[in-house]
Order: C-alpha cells, then structure tokens, then sequence
C-alpha cells in the first residue's frame, strides 16, 4: 500500500519525504535501496541524508555494512510527527503514505 | 492539504513571519500554528526568532522544499523529442513517441543525432600529464623538424592534446613551431638525457 500510494499521483513536499526517509531508515538502509523506497534519485536522496545527518535526525554506519540509520532523535521526530497529525487531524500526511 | 503543509508552504520563501499574522492568515489557531512550529522548530526545520514570536524556514530545509523531483515514476519525461517523423523516398510516417530520420539507405536517431552534436560542439577537455611532455620531447631528441600529424600518430596524441603540448613546450621554450608548416623541433640548445 505504501509504496503504491506513492506512486499514484500525489506530489510530495519535503516534509513528506523526509519523513519517508527517517521511516526507510528506522532498522538501516543502504543509499541505493532508499533511492528505490523513496522513489528519489540519488542526487536528491544525497541531499536529504546529508541535511538528516547535519540535523542529527539519520546516521550513517559503516561497519558492517554500510546503511543509514535513524537516530533516537529521529525516531522522537517520527513519534511525534505522528502525535502532531493525530491531533491536527492532518489525514493527508500520513506516514504510511511516505513510506514503504 | 495538511495544515503542516500549509505552514510550510508560506515558511518556503525564507521570510520571517509573525506567528499571529501567520495564524490570521492560515486560518488555524494560535495554539496549532505553536505546536507546529515548536515541532518543527524542535528538529532544525524552521527557526524561532528569539521575541519568540517569529518563524522563518531553516535554509538547508528551504532548498530541499524548493527541490524538483518527479512526482511519480509515471510523470518522468522522457528526454527524446515527442514528434516522430520518419522521411523518406517512399514513405512518411509520423507518431508521438520519438523522432527518426530516414534519408535513403541511411537511418539516424534524431535524438542520438543532437548527442552527438552536443559531443562536437563541446569537445572533451584534454588533460596534459608529466608523461605527456616527456614523451614528446624524447621524441624530438634528434633536433629534426616533425610534423605535426607524424608525432600525433608515433605518439598516440588528439590533435587536440598535441596544440596544448606544442603551448607548454613553447611557454618554457622548449621547442621551436613552425605554425605555417604544422611542423616543430626540439630548441638546439635543450639536451634531453636517455
């Protein structure tokens, strides 16, 4: 459902698709796989993570393998974006949209 | 749209806002426009000013929100002309998906025609090594007048690649050209040891 209702028309704003990434990014997620749950290219792809990391919301392991990751305070974001939609009724911005 | 999105979308221009102004002009109370942009202030997306009463969007989140990125895999646009037409003795066809060129036996892309178009007119920038120079002067140790096509053809050089050898070999006078002839030779007095 996910992935399909990202496909289906509906534009996107940044919000949406870092909320998206931090939510790809929950358990890991090497850059080429998030370019394919995003539905990005990885100039842009390279643009949000870089902006994730700077803001200390997504990280980035080397080791094992390399994948970024949600940090604690990205997942709090996600938490309470979550919170925030509820109570604002925002039925428009759902997270299960953005996401795979 | 969400009421997120609409606080987003007037913070996109980079302005600072008045919360209240902002709130009159959303149409959303106080209270909600506050635990939006304390939300969004929380995790670096806008900045408060510090009277605590003004917003405007963090610039790295304001150049993601200004980002063109496909809406879907469905809108990408494809790069080749829409109009296709094929020309020729015998037939002409016209469709809507891509452009060919058919001009008796010989058959050519339009699309691949403009990239290779795009490729002549702007050449590949030839890029001049240490190893480039030495070659060249070993083989203008013997004082002789060489032309120009011959050292590009002993040396393996673009015609291109061989002008900018002939400039930095003049710069430090190396070598003495003979522009009318296309020919150079190595200055007499320059000795290049084995």
């Amino acid at each position: 459902m996910g992935r399909d209702t990202m496909l289906n028309g509906k534009r996107r704003n940044a919000m949406e698709i870092t909320v998206g990434v931090l939510e790809e990014a929950r358990n890991g997620i090497n850059k080429t796989r998030l370019v394919y749950r995003t539905n990005l290219n990885f100039l842009l792809i390279q643009k949000y993570t870089d902006f994730l990391q700077q803001k200390g919301l997504i990280e980035f392991v080397s080791e094992p393998q390399p994948v970024y990751r949600t940090t604690q305070k990205g997942i709090e974001l996600l938490d309470e974006f979550s919170k925030i939609k509820q109570i604002l009724g925002a039925n428009d911005l759902s997270i299960d949209e953005v996401s795979g | 749209m969400s009421t997120i999105n609409e606080v987003l979308d007037v913070l996109a221009d980079g302005n600072w806002h008045n919360l209240t102004e902002l709130s009159k002009t959303l149409k959303i109370s106080f209270e909600e426009l506050d635990s939006i942009v304390h939300f969004l202030s929380r995790y670096g997306f806008v900045e408060v000013g510090d009277d605590l009463i003004k917003v405007k969007m963090d610039t790295g989140f304001k150049q993601l929100m200004t980002e063109e990125f496909p809406e879907t895999q469905e809108e990408i646009k494809p790069k080749t002309p829409m109009l296709m037409t094929i020309k020729g003795e015998f037939q002409t066809i016209e469709s809507t998906e891509t452009e060919i060129v058919v001009t008796g036996r010989s058959l050519e892309i339009e699309s691949m025609k403009k990239e290779k178009e795009e490729k002549e007119e702007k050449p590949k920038e030839e890029i001049i090594n240490v190893s480039d120079v030495l070659n060249t002067l070993r083989f203008l140790v013997d004082n002789e007048w060489h032309r120009y096509d011959e050292i590009t053809s002993k040396l393996g050089l673009t015609a291109e690649k061989l002008l900018k050898l002939i400039q930095v070999l003049k710069e430090n006078d190396l070598v003495v050209v003979h522009d009318k002839f296309g020919m150079l030779r190595l200055r007499q007095e320059v000795k290049i040891k084995p």
